[in-house]
């Protein structure tokens, strides 16, 4: 940059001219149309690259849903194809009778289903409740120490969560806590970083609105209740899918705390999937699809595949429905859950 | 003292000039003088204001008097802030504040098992032992080792983040050049974001997955897609994701090149999304008047690229980095998705998080206690480094 700028700037600038020029002297509709075509030549360009993008993006679920309704035999062909030639819709049926048994204890997807829901909906209901009234109290009410409490909560918010995890284990496993729903519930009630989220919208309320309530006779609740939630509703919203789909995507410490009928979608997804039911079953038969053609312990892809498939589709179904609210939550926080 | 000093130091408040005007030298110390007698003057009227029998004030009406207990109700009544918060404390007591402490004692206690009823546990006395057992991989329990879990969470993480971001950051050029459909691609790119990681792992391995009764390429049923697309250049099919996958040894270290690269292609597909939408966003944010006057200078694409755009987003790139980083650190899911629950063969793709909850489910709860602790001293050190590179980044206009 130390150059000098006068001398730089005369050679570029005649060097520009002259590109225009061309041999035969200044051709306006020429360049124009030229330029044209360098540009439709560009679009094309961008369009191939992105739709090559969103192909490799999106193969993955192609990929699940077919194999899903794969026979294993054509899941397994030297040549894989990209469309089924049959449809199996036995895997589903298959899966949904498939009982997990690596502990001794048997779960069926049915139970695995029902502990998912209502440990969604509970710590969801539970930890918007909390999240809601902290995030009140520390944008609003006055109390001692209100600050030196908020700063010590975002400093939580430094250590990697994996560092609670070994505490909380014993400390579960000493309060006698394994396998309830409890567990899986409480220790993720509190997000910090959804009350620091909360609080800021909470802020930007004017304090007049508050004052106004205050001399219409309504108490720090029902100022809560009518106004502030009302107000803050798109986040609230972003706030509680998140949420859910975190909880619907736990793994770890379900698979620590809890032993296999009280654990979630992801645990029971995780297992192997064969052809069989096993003997320790409440159904007892032996029902197969493929009657013995794969052996008993050998785990089978395509059903892993409509296992999967059984696990992603209903958030991705959630996401069609909300898209707005999760892309914006999903850019204001960051985070899964 | 002369008359004349008595004289100004009783009077000098209320005169407005002086009777006799005095030399500089002189006023100087007559000044001095009134000042230090008016300073004992003051303590004097202090001290004795404190034994004169006050006045009973008087106050604006402040309604009626209160009683003790009243006024006590009231004050409680401005602290209720503390109720309000009372339940998120109460929680967070429990599973953030008593477990951070925990984890600082447990550390240090020598071969550390918990008992899972209320007793103390068993340990061997205090010290640093739990760490050197940690760091050299002598546990004597034939869990995951934790250097090689170390190796591999570095390697994967600073691999697949700056790809993952440079992919990120063409896409979102690209997307951001176009009009026509944005809002349907955006939609395709977020999906990744929403799977789950076990499950988007398994379907990654069944790409990879070579399916055959001994395990190797010949006589296979299928050799997997990927190994399919690359035969078609001539390339070997490659076990990728198996017992049998190919490895490189350094010394007691193992590298299992191949499942790095399915690793890694999976992380960059998973960690797209996010980083698209911020991209994305940030770039739509710019003023649309820098590409306006850079259109008028005859500016070509590339420079707008360089020169404006990633100027103008340097600080969502370093965010995503950061996060990103931070995130890669703690990965640990979706390995157990694409090479099952025991992480590759006898843990050689074990991350540092694995490593925790290998010695969790083994009950050797010191040594995951120490463990934390060195995953959680390594975080700091990259936090800390980030922020001085970033730093001097975003302050680059």
């Amino acid at each position: 940059m130390a150059r000098n700028r006068n001398s730089v700037s005369a050679d570029t600038v005649v060097g520009k001219w002259d590109l225009s020029a061309g041999d035969e002297g200044f051709d306006a509709e020429k360049v124009q149309k030229r330029e044209k075509t360098k540009q439709i030549v560009k679009n094309v360009l961008v369009y191939i690259f992105l739709t090559i993008c969103a192909l490799l993006a999106f193969l993955p679920f192609y990929w699940m849903i077919i194999s899903s309704i794969k026979t294993e035999d054509e899941f397994r062909q030297t040549v894989p194809t990209f469309f089924p030639h049959s449809f199996q819709w036995k895997n589903y049926w298959m899966i949904f009778h498939q009982v997990t048994t690596t502990t001794g204890s048997a779960a069926s997807f049915g139970q695995i289903l029902i502990n998912t829901l209502v440990v969604g909906f509970l710590s969801t209901f539970l930890g918007l409740v909390v999240i809601v009234i902290t995030a009140y109290a520390l944008a609003r009410m006055k109390f001692k120490g209100k600050n030196l409490l908020f700063a010590i909560m975002l400093a939580t918010m430094m250590i990697p969560g994996e560092l609670f995890t070994v505490s909380n284990y014993i400390t579960v496993a000493k309060l006698n806590m394994m396998d309830t729903y409890t567990v899986l519930i409480l220790p993720f009630l509190v997000s910090v970083y959804y009350i620091y989220l909360l609080r800021n919208n909470f802020m930007q309320i004017p304090d007049s609105l508050y004052q106004a309530a205050k001399i219409d006779g309504l108490s720090d609740m029902g100022y809560l209740l009518k106004v502030m939630i009302p107000l803050t509703a798109p986040t609230l919203i972003s706030i509680t899918l998140l949420k859910f789909i975190g909880t619907w995507n736990s793994y770890i410490w379900p698979r620590l705390v809890n032993t296999e009928p009280w654990q979630m979608i992801t645990n029971w997804v995780s297992g192997g999937f064969v052809d069989r039911r096993q003997p320790t079953s409440p159904w007892g038969d032996n029902w197969t699809i493929y009657s013995g053609q794969y052996g008993s312990s050998e785990p089978l892809d395509t059903l892993k595949m409509a296992a999967v498939c059984m696990v992603s589709l209903p958030l991705l179904i959630l996401f069609l429905f909300c898209r707005k609210y999760i892309m914006r939550g999903v850019s204001k926080s960051g985070t899964k859950g | 003292m002369t008359e004349d000093e008595k004289d100004i130091i009783e009077n000098e408040p209320q005169t407005e000039a002086p009777k006799k005007k005095h030399n500089k030298f002189t006023q100087y110390f007559i000044n001095l003088g009134a000042r230090i007698k008016g300073w004992f003057v003051d303590k004097i009227e202090a001290v004795k204001d404190v034994f004169r029998k006050k006045p009973k004030d008087v106050y604006a009406y402040d309604g009626p008097q209160l009683s003790k207990g009243e006024k006590f109700r009231r004050g409680l009544k401005s602290q209720s802030g503390w109720l309000f918060v009372a339940p998120a404390l109460v929680l967070m007591a429990i599973f953030t504040f008593y477990p951070i402490i925990a984890a600082f004692i447990g550390a240090f206690k020598q071969d550390y098992v918990a008992s899972d009823n209320m007793g103390q546990g068993s340990f061997n006395g205090w010290g640093f032992a739990n760490f050197g057992h940690v760091w050299t991989g002598d546990t004597g329990t034939g869990g995951a080792d934790f250097v090689q879990c170390l190796v591999n969470t570095l390697v994967l993480t600073f691999i697949s983040v700056p790809l993952s971001t440079l992919l990120a950051l063409l896409i979102s050029v690209a997307l951001n050049s176009i009009k026509r459909v944005q809002k349907a691609y955006q939609t395709i790119f977020f999906l990744p974001y929403l799977t789950n990681a076990l499950a988007m792992g398994a379907v990654f391995a069944t790409f990879f997955k070579i399916i055959s009764p001994t395990g190797t390429a010949e006589n296979a049923e299928t050799v997997g897609l990927v190994n399919i697309v690359l035969g078609w250049f001539g390339i070997e099919p490659v076990n990728w994701v198996g017992g049998l996958s190919p490895t490189w040894q350094i010394g007691s270290l193992t590298i299992p090149w191949a499942k790095y690269i399915v690793a890694i292609i999976y992380e960059v597909w998973s960690g797209l999304p996010f980083k698209i939408l911020i991209l994305f966003s940030a770039m739509q944010s710019i003023n649309k008047q820098y590409y306006d006057a850079a259109k008028v200078d005859g500016a070509s694409r590339w420079t707008v690229l360089w020169k404006i755009t990633a100027p103008m987003i340097m600080p969502q790139i370093s965010y995503l980095l950061v996060t990103g980083i931070m995130g890669g650190m703690k990965q640990y899911s979706a390995i157990i998705g694409l090479f099952g629950p025991s992480m590759g063969l006898n843990y050689d793709m074990g991350t540092m998080v694995g490593y925790l909850y290998n010695y969790i489910s083994l009950g050797q709860t010191g040594y995951a206690f120490a463990g934390s602790l060195m995953l959680f001293v390594i975080i700091m050190i990259i936090t800390f480094i980030n922020n001085k590179i970033t730093k001097k980044r975003t302050t680059y206009r």
